[in-house]
């Protein structure tokens, strides 16, 4: 009996199919993809997590779905890479998904869940027992519940224009294709159909919108100037390290840089055909350094310390970001080939001429990838350390270096060091800190006092939960559990009671509970603009356990973390008005006279200690005067930045996105189809 | 005797000063000239008639008072650009102006009968034949409440159709601008000149020039405007430069071989249902999925309507939509008005987008008599001399260049009019006219001097961002000059030469 592939492998392009026309790169252009074997693959392909639907709704023409189960295409590794074969489009964008999805599982330590549907919930029905049957959460006066999405759709020829994106109403990633229009026929064949969807690092980007999506559903809400941005360089980010894990291109470009990947090169570059298509002379994106249009000469970026001040355009913005990741990344690789250079130039460190010889372009190829892996790891790790809404730049700093910190005791390499000074370069400082160093930027333990024994009874219920789930696989099975420890299940004789009923039962009223979350817990939220739920048999203000997570994951020193992540988030309705002395005041109101402030916090903890590691808060409340025991009061600095950015935000999007109101409704529309269009 | 007289009369006939008068009631453009010698009237001109959204009810005093101050005869009409909100005017109210006397009417080179004012004017036909289509077929989605059926299970339901609805409801907002429908004769697209007869504006005896960069006009090619000389900046021949809409830093791409297609034409062909040419298919028909009916089609088809996307694709005639408004305002017929003697400029630059502002700057050179003595201008010369500046494309972020326009713009004179007005406005560009930066810029370079066309207390504020100041000597001159005309259809000032 011969077991089970452990992979399946299918051709593609590594980056699009523009690389394979030119002979340079031809050869290292066509790559092996090698995915997990899914067994029960059906034609689409569909499979666990994706489901590709090949209509072309322009035409209203379908293709026939690739079975890659075929004897013929499975023996020959996929079928040929191909423009003109629709078939292969569809094994394009299952293999670079598959690939983007499992490159996140293996940072992330679990498997990757969609973003749920979030429907009405049928009108509260009276079980007949007295007791009100609350298996649903609620938010103001509107029920909801949340559907478990299975697989993301995957229409590879969904739209004629020059954009793809990741539809969160949908569940869905749209690719459109469109006739090339190059800024000079040499570069390419004028109407030439350029597909989006045989691009590597537009299918990883917009996979990686998605999963993105299922960890953080508010960060597609536009609350400050980074929180698109952020959606938009992350999922870049993930695109461009992706690049690294493809050995051939690897050493090819090693080989061809001489080791010195801050020169021009393929792998800092992003949907290269894309770009040279809509006009550009150059890749859509480059995380290194750009074109001059009139000397069509590349040259490093530099950054200025302006970038992040003045760039507002999400994804300009978000560009700041991936080039602060990328130099990073670059400072950590070449302080880690430093001594190889050294070696193979007697101690010199300065190369000879010509090519490189072929065991060090290796062996800086196998350093290149390391620290690659690395540097995404530390960012994909750094998501479970984010605050669930608003997110800026500064914060996802903070995240990387505790998520780090947290796992990495020693940082003698100091990678830390390299991504405080990427950032710093570019004038993205964390707000709310005193002084820039690793120590500062840490988020420290919280101060518990008055709440340990809540906290170690709530720990206790949140080991249950890490057993539980640490022996499910199924992803549905997952979700469900998710659920249930969230909302508790009525349904058994023994009913339990979930983390929202115990979070407003032990935490009711607790001031110190506020100042570590930011939250309003008090039975004066609805002064502070806070809607009242009676979910789970509780009255008191409302509030939304937006995500439960089980983390663990092994250090270098082999040690092992073992944390529990919750996300908690609450809205209030807010409205600014000057006092007698002209100074601005923030109080509660309700929607009509107010608009929406939503506060977050994700609290991290300890099941081996019991304890609460980290409270990372977007506070409602002003929390540095409930730590001096003040008066307890709405946060006017965060009102402020959220009135101040919505009544300005036709300055900081494109003319399109300020036209069609992408900043209206925000989120509700397709943010990311707005983001993409040119 | 008589040889003084004539003598005298010359010197006087030459133009010295020049009311402009801007009529209010929405945003567009309308604006009558009076050149006048001393206090004689030598020529009236008008520029454009338009305005969003606007009727019979917006015009008719706007004609009335034209009328008043003309006795209905207008010696030169400049026409700038195709958009409704330069010329619906004429379109409601063709029967009012059958009335009057129209003897030249200037339009921009795209309105020739030559190769390449056909051949761009067929290619913005196709495009926005696609935009009607799409924008009708998007409207049918709201009427039979396709969303609403969609989404009724959506938790958020309400918001999500309505976003739906409001990005449909821009795109027909853009998409009225377009307002010239005449069908196409065989070949040939009909220009505006075609248009304006049939408003009843050109007739027979009416001259019709069209003018092209780097025309100047003056003298005998000029003679309603003794004194005076026009010089003609846009729009651009290169028509690649028409679809340069923003400014994307020092440095501009050179457009040399670039093919004159939008990249939307895969998506007009697709809806317009074209089939002919490679534009409509992608693939060969031995890809398409036959009879047979798999599980991936099935499942598309039965249930899970929330993850249709049929209609999707039609949203991409919103990018289209806004592209192909600005490569219609880059069209826009620019001119300088230039007093001979003291070299003062007026500019009407009509709705021009930056790749209309550049291509001035691209070699556009001319000669003129100064003092006796021949001398070399360009546009630098021009904006240096502006001391009127009627601001583009009704104050949007890139209606004026910054740093090859507004900035070259340093006469100690200079007065600013904007034609923009929020009683009749598309909603979505509410959300970027004025641009705070431009318009404060403008009040401070014209210490005040600066009119609008809307009611400047709604306006105001929009200038008055936290990223700006706007000095209170100046804003309290503003004040004062718009003060006068707050109930009145227009704003005026006068124009020394």
């Amino acid at each position: 009996m011969t077991k089970k592939p452990p992979f399946r492998k299918l051709r593609g392009y590594a980056f699009d199919p523009s690389l394979s026309l030119k002979v340079d790169t031809a050869l290292i252009n066509n790559i092996t993809y090698k995915i997990p074997w899914e067994e029960n693959l059906e034609p689409g392909p569909k499979g666990e997590y994706l489901e590709v639907i090949d209509y072309d709704p322009t035409v209203k023409k379908w293709y026939a779905p690739v079975n890659l189960n075929d004897l013929y295409i499975a023996a020959q590794d996929g079928l040929d890479p191909s423009g003109s074969n629709p078939q292969f489009h569809q094994q394009m964008v299952y293999a670079v998904a598959m690939t983007t999805i499992k490159n996140f599982e293996s940072a992330l330590g679990r498997p990757v869940l969609w973003s749920p549907r979030i429907v009405k919930a049928p009108p509260r029905a009276n079980s007949g027992r007295g007791k009100k049957k609350d298996t649903e959460e609620e938010t103001q006066d509107v029920r909801q519940t949340y559907h478990y999405v299975h697989t993301l759709r995957i229409y590879p020829h969904a739209i004629r224009d020059a954009n793809a994106y990741y539809s969160p109403q949908k569940k869905a990633l749209l690719f459109g294709y469109f006739s090339a229009r190059p800024a000079d026929i040499t570069l390419q064949m004028p109407d030439n159909l350029t597909f989006s969807c045989l691009s590597h690092d537009i299918i990883a980007h917009e996979t990686t919108h998605a999963i993105l999506d299922g960890l953080y559903r508010k960060f597609t809400e536009n609350t400050n100037p980074d929180v698109l941005a952020f959606h938009e360089a992350f999922s870049d980010i993930v695109a461009l390290f992706q690049h690294f894990t493809f050995p051939d291109v690897l050493k090819n470009q090693i080989a061809a840089t001489r080791g010195d990947l801050a020169s021009q090169n393929l792998l800092g570059k992003l949907a290269q055909e894309f770009g040279i298509a809509m006009g550009s002379y150059g890749a859509l994106r480059d995380a290194i350094g750009d074109f001059n249009p009139v000397t069509r000469q590349w040259k490093p970026k530099e950054p200025n310390g302006d970038e992040y001040r003045k760039v507002m355009e999400p994804h300009a913005r978000g560009a700041i970001l991936v080039s602060a990741i990328f130099d990073a990344f670059l400072t950590i690789y070449k302080v880690r080939v430093a001594d190889l250079l050294r070696i193979a130039t007697n101690g010199t460190g300065i190369l000879p001429q010509g090519e490189l010889q072929s065991d060090l372009v290796n062996r800086l190829a196998a350093e290149a990838s390391k620290t690659a892996g690395h540097v995404l790891r530390m960012c994909i790790r750094a998501l479970d350390f984010c605050p669930p809404v608003d997110i800026n730049f500064g914060d996802f700093l903070r995240a990387i270096i505790t998520a780090d910190a947290d796992l990495v005791a020693d940082d003698n390499r100091d990678y830390r060091i390299a991504f405080i000074d990427a950032f710093r370069r570019r004038g993205i400082y964390p707000t709310g800190i005193k002084n820039l160093s690793v120590e500062s930027l840490t988020h420290s333990e919280p101060k518990t006092e008055g709440m340990d024994e809540q906290i170690r009874i709530l720990t206790t219920f949140l080991r249950e939960y890490r057993d539980k789930i640490t022996y499910i696989k199924k992803r549905e099975e997952i979700f469900n559990t998710n659920r249930k420890f969230i909302a508790g299940d009525y349904s058994s004789a023994d009913k339990t009671y979930g983390l929202h009923r115990r979070l407003s039962v032990k935490f009711g009223n607790s001031t110190a509970f506020e100042t570590l979350t930011g939250l309003i817990f008090g039975n004066d939220y609805g002064k502070h603009g806070v809607g009242e739920s009676h979910a789970y048999g509780v009255t008191g203000p409302s509030f939304q356990v937006h995500s439960l997570h089980y983390a663990s994951r092994v250090g270098p020193d082999g040690n092992q973390t073992n944390q529990v992540i919750v996300t908690l988030m609450q809205t209030a309705f807010v409205k600014l008005e000057k006092d007698k002395k002209g100074k601005l005041q923030v109080s509660g109101t309700d929607s009509k006279n107010g608009f929406a402030l939503t506060g977050g916090c994700t609290l991290i903890f300890d099941l081996d200690t019991l304890r609460l590691k980290y409270a990372i808060s977007k506070p409602l409340l002003d929390v540095d005067e409930l730590k001096k025991k003040g008066p307890r009061q709405l946060n006017l600095g965060r009102a402020l930045q959220v009135s101040k950015y919505t009544r300005e935000k036709g300055h900081t999007v494109s003319a399109y996105q300020a036209y069609f109101g992408l900043t209206k409704l925000s989120g509700i529309g397709e943010p990311f189809a707005f983001l993409h269009t040119h | 005797m008589a040889k003084a007289t004539k003598a005298a009369k010359k010197t006087t006939a030459k133009i010295n000063k020049v009311r402009v008068r801007m009529y209010r009631a929405g945003t567009g453009d309308c604006f009558l000239l009076q050149f006048k010698a001393g206090n004689t009237v030598k020529c009236n001109m008008m520029i454009d008639c338009g305005c969003i959204l606007g009727g019979k009810k917006e015009f008719e005093p706007w004609i009335k008072d034209i009328k008043k101050e003309t006795k209905g005869i207008i010696d030169i009409l400049v026409v700038t650009h195709e958009h409704a909100d330069h010329i619906n005017g004429f379109k409601s109210c063709s029967a009012l102006y059958d009335a009057f006397t129209f003897k030249k009417v200037w339009f921009a080179w795209t309105e020739d009968d030559d190769d390449t004012a056909n051949d761009l004017r067929r290619n913005h036909s196709s495009l926005k034949m696609a935009l009607q289509v799409a924008t009708t077929q998007l409207n049918g989605l709201v009427t039979d409440k396709y969303y609403d059926s969609i989404f009724a299970d959506e938790f958020q339901s309400a918001l999500m159709v309505e976003a739906k609805e409001h990005f449909i409801n821009s795109l027909s907002q853009l998409n009225s601008l377009n307002l010239n429908d005449l069908p196409a004769a065989s070949g040939n697209v009909p220009s505006m000149v075609e248009l304006f007869r049939e408003f009843k504006v050109i007739k027979d005896h009416t001259e019709v020039e069209c003018l092209s960069p780097g025309d100047l006009l003056k003298g005998p090619t000029l003679p309603e405007l003794p004194g005076m000389r026009v010089f003609v900046l846009g729009p651009p021949k290169d028509t690649s430069l028409l679809d340069l809409t923003e400014e994307e830093g020092e440095n501009f791409e050179k457009r040399e071989h670039a093919s004159s297609r939008d990249i939307a034409f895969a998506f007009a062909a697709a809806v317009t249902g074209n089939t002919i040419g490679t534009d409509f298919l992608p693939f060969e028909a031995e890809y398409e999925l036959g009879n047979e009916s798999p599980g991936v089609k099935k499942e598309y088809e039965q249930g899970n309507d929330w993850r249709k996307i049929d209609m999707d694709w039609l949203f991409t005639a919103g990018s289209l939509a806004l592209r192909y408004e600005g490569s219609i305002n880059n069209t826009s017929l620019a001119l300088a008005f230039q007093f001979e003697e003291s070299e003062r400029v007026l500019l009407f630059p009509g709705d021009a987008e930056f790749g209309n502002w550049k291509s001035w700057h691209d070699g556009l050179e001319w000669t003129v008599k100064v003092d006796g003595k021949n001398k070399k201008v360009d546009a630098t010369y021009l904006l240096n001399n502006t001391v009127f500046y009627k601001i583009g494309h009704h104050c949007s972020h890139n209606g004026s260049a910054a740093r090859l326009g507004v900035d070259l713009m340093t006469h100690e004179d200079l007065a600013a009019m904007a034609p923009l007005n929020f009683n009749k406005i598309q909603t979505g560009w509410l959300n970027t006219m004025p641009n705070d930066l431009l318009c404060a810029k403008l009040i401070a370079k014209t210490k005040g001097k600066f009119f609008f066309s809307g009611d400047r207390d709604q306006i105001m504020p929009n200038i008055k961002t936290d990223r700006v100041t706007v000095k209170k000597t100046h804003e309290a001159t503003l004040n004062d000059l718009n003060k006068k005309f707050d109930d009145q259809v227009f704003i005026d000032c006068e124009v020394e030469g």
